[in-house]
């Protein structure tokens, strides 16, 4: 299948995958590639390639300044994470239970590559369901919180989330979101949680654990095709391209084990959009017959919509020239994305209770405060 | 219970005369503490020490009457450095010579 | 080429089209709009101001007309960012305010490469002065009397410091004077070019003065800081000058910047070696030209 990209979304991807072209970028289309990158959470990320190959002395002024605000950001950001990590252990240092870290802050532990250039706001844990409350209230007693929620939020995290409502140390900003499992308790994703934990792999730092190569890829798919609604997630899918690089890399058999846990998981048809998208975004080097391994996957009509769906939401759209069809498509993986996590008799009130805040959010224009 | 300094070396720390701004790498924040806080924590990175230890050593350098509100005082300052990351609890396995926790 | 030097209709047909592009201070700004009371309002006020078509923006910004949600027949503006909406919409009248609430806003969350402590910025003999805001400050207040009254104006919100060099840069945008300081200024200054006032925003009424053309062209001479002085404006006081210490001023400056946090050790060095290199006081006043006796015998100390 052949992709059908943007000018602008062509111009992004290129200079992601192919840095050494940044050099005969204008001053215009560096303008313009600023704003898309920014868009998709990866100027710090471009940042780290542009001083990897060597190109920083022929980026613009201008340029360089916001690149270096991007991964100043990004690095504040990380910090900030790790320091959250940090006292989440300290908090619970008497309890005796085992911790996941999850995403961004188990990519940095991990040292997969660029992962110091990943813009990551959330702190995200995996916990075993059964420690979940003690975990809860030792971390309240020693000063997080919960953000204050409507009545319908609280309920649906609690009742129908793989997660519990995010907290927040009531001295700092950072929010940690622990989960539970990896997919929501609605969707029809049933993932046995104890076998991620049996496979998990301790870190230097023995009491935080991180997933086992091939889980850790598995998640990054559930997370960008099951639990977000895609648009603007080009990040999410550049980083199942980084993990399937550096893994598979390190170990021969990787390809093999992947395909085999997915569907042991039950989760191959999701691995099998992720290798799809992966491959024919960023060229990934998935060999060629191993998606035939994974059962079940998408029907043909299944991935021709997708085909044409996932590219238009993934990318930015331009910043000054929004299109429609870009537009409908990210409704339509919207709606999919809640569809797939939802079954409909929870999923109509969700969007009716979710389409009326919205509405009453922006006629009630006055009460944001800019500085 | 004894206490040590958490990454010492790795704290930017400018001396106003008896006033003290100080960075904390590990969680990007800037505290600022007066004299007797900042030789508590140049104490505890030279020795793991308990309150008492504390208490005695400050009370002795500032002439202070090492009394229970002292030792309370200490106390606070520890717990309150403890939330912040600068100090932990010295664990059992790794206590050098093997002392019991009370004093 | 400057603003003044070209026609309205010019002025307004790139705000429709391809943008309007200005410099401010180190940053070139973007701006499109439809809305023709704005384009009048900016033409007045950014005159001076030195156009950039041909160089990259850093912000590209927006203001859109829509209706308002509540009552059909009003319209309301909104304020876009890279066609990202910020915060909400506003009455049509406060279009000016929130596109300059919004540039700041911009500055604030984007610039990490520069140390954005927040305060007012001033210049004369080579030597900047800053006056950090805290409620009550008065600082754009001052600032608009103080730019007119022979310092060069570099900010009356960004101390904006490259922190490496430890200079700061002139960063001269509209100031938005409130409530009672608009009469205050009008009084004291009657000369000076200022857009219509604005009522009832979130601040209040509002209205911008333009800063003085000489800062505005003089904007990319950079200076070193001399002095750090906390203002605090009290109706009918006697003013007073005092000296503080370091450390406090260093908790001040630090606790209200915009981004001394993320830049994590080099914001901290930075602030140091500035309070290091600035005698800091206090100054409670109420009268302008008390002040300004104040600052020019400090100067001459030195």
């Amino acid at each position: 299948m052949k992709l059908d990209l943007s000018q602008h979304s062509l111009m992004l991807v290129q200079g992601l995958i192919n840095p050494d072209s940044l050099t005969h970028y204008s001053e215009s289309d560096w303008e313009l590639l600023i704003r898309l990158a920014r868009r998709v959470k990866l100027l710090g990320r471009l940042t780290l390639l542009v001083k990897e190959h060597g190109l920083w002395n022929q980026v613009p002024p201008r340029i360089a300044s916001q690149l270096t605000s991007g991964l100043v950001q990004v690095e504040k950001l990380q910090q900030l994470n790790r320091w959250e990590l940090n006292r989440i252990l300290w908090a619970l240092d008497e309890f005796n239970t085992s911790i996941i870290a999850l995403k961004g802050i188990a990519y940095g532990l991990a040292e997969i590559p660029y992962a110091t250039g990943r813009l990551s706001v959330d702190l995200d844990l995996l916990v075993p369901k059964a420690d979940l409350a003690d975990i809860e209230s030792l971390l309240t007693v020693k000063g997080w919180r919960h953000r204050t929620l409507s009545a319908y939020d609280e309920r649906y995290y609690r009742v129908w989330s793989h997660e519990i409502p995010p907290l927040v140390h009531v001295e700092r900003e950072t929010e940690v979101d622990i989960h539970h499992t990896l997919a929501p308790l609605t969707s029809r994703l049933k993932i046995d949680t104890r076998l991620l934990f049996e496979a998990a792999i301790p870190t230097k730092d023995k009491t935080i654990k991180l997933l086992s190569p091939v889980d850790m890829v598995i998640h990054c798919a559930v997370n960008l095709f099951q639990n977000n609604e895609i648009a603007n997630d080009l990040r999410d899918l550049l980083d199942l391209h980084d993990l399937l690089v550096f893994f598979s890399v390190q170990d021969a058999d990787f390809w093999l084990r992947l395909t085999d846990r997915a569907n042991q998981l039950r989760l191959a048809q999701i691995m099998f959009y992720g290798l799809h998208f992966s491959q024919l975004i960023f060229k990934t080097p998935v060999p060629g017959k191993i998606c035939n391994r994974l059962r079940p996957r998408p029907g043909k009509l299944k991935l021709w919509i997708m085909h044409r769906l996932i590219p238009l939401a993934l990318f930015p759209q331009h910043p000054d020239k929004p299109t429609l069809s870009a537009s409908m498509a990210r409704f339509v993986l919207y709606l999919r994305s809640h569809l797939i996590r939802m079954p409909l008799y929870i999923l109509l009130p969700h969007l009716i209770y979710k389409t009326m805040r919205m509405i009453r959010l922006k006629s009630g224009n006055n009460h944001s405060h800019p500085r | 219970m004894r206490w040590q300094a958490n990454h010492f070396q790795a704290l930017l720390i400018e001396d106003w005369g008896e006033e003290y701004t100080v960075f904390q790498p590990d969680s990007g924040k800037t505290h600022f503490f007066n004299l007797m806080s900042m030789q508590m924590l140049i104490f505890l990175n030279q020795n793991p020490a308990t309150p008492e230890e504390i208490s005695v050593h400050l009370a002795t350098q500032f002439h202070q009457a090492m009394d229970n509100s002292f030792l309370i005082n200490i106390e606070k300052t520890l717990h309150h450095f403890d939330t912040l990351g600068l100090v932990s609890k010295l664990h059992q396995s790794s206590q050098h010579g093997g002392q019991s926790d009370s004093v | 080429m400057v603003v003044n030097q070209i026609p309205f209709r010019e002025f307004h047909l790139l705000l429709l089209n391809q943008g309007l592009r200005v410099a401010i201070g180190p940053f070139n700004v973007c701006i499109h709009t439809a809305y023709k009371p704005l384009a009048e309002q900016l033409y007045k006020l950014y005159c001076h101001y030195r156009m950039a078509q041909d160089e990259i923006a850093e912000f590209h910004v927006r203001i859109v007309t829509e209706r308002s949600f509540k009552n059909p027949f009003k319209k309301n503006v909104r304020f876009l960012l890279d066609g990202q909406s910020p915060f909400g919409s506003f009455p049509q009248e406060q279009a000016l305010a929130v596109l300059e609430w919004g540039i700041n806003l911009a500055i604030a969350v984007r610039v990490n490469h520069l140390l954005l402590l927040h305060s007012a910025v001033v210049e004369k003999n080579g030597h900047a002065i800053l006056f950090p805001a805290w409620p009550g400050s008065g600082k754009t207040t001052l600032c608009t009397v103080l730019s007119n009254r022979g310092f060069r104006l570099f900010s009356d919100e960004f101390g904006l410091m490259d922190p490496r060099q430890r200079l700061f840069l002139p960063i001269p945008r509209l100031m938005p004077l409130k409530n009672e300081s608009i009469a205050v200024i009008r009084r004291y200054l009657p000369e000076i070019v200022m857009g219509q006032s604005i009522p009832n925003t979130q601040k209040g009424t509002v209205a911008h003065v333009c800063p003085p053309e000489q800062s505005i062209l003089l904007s990319k001479q950079a200076a070193k800081a001399r002095w750090i002085i906390f203002p605090k404006w009290i109706a009918g006081s006697q003013s007073k000058i005092e000296a503080i210490s370091d450390s406090e001023a260093f908790m001040l400056l630090a606790s209200n910047a915009f981004n001394y946090e993320a830049l994590g050790a080099t914001g901290f060095l930075a602030v140091a070696d500035l309070i290091h290199s600035c005698d800091c006081y206090k100054l409670v006043y109420s009268d302008f030209d008390d002040v300004m006796d104040m600052l020019h015998k400090l100067m001459n100390e030195t």
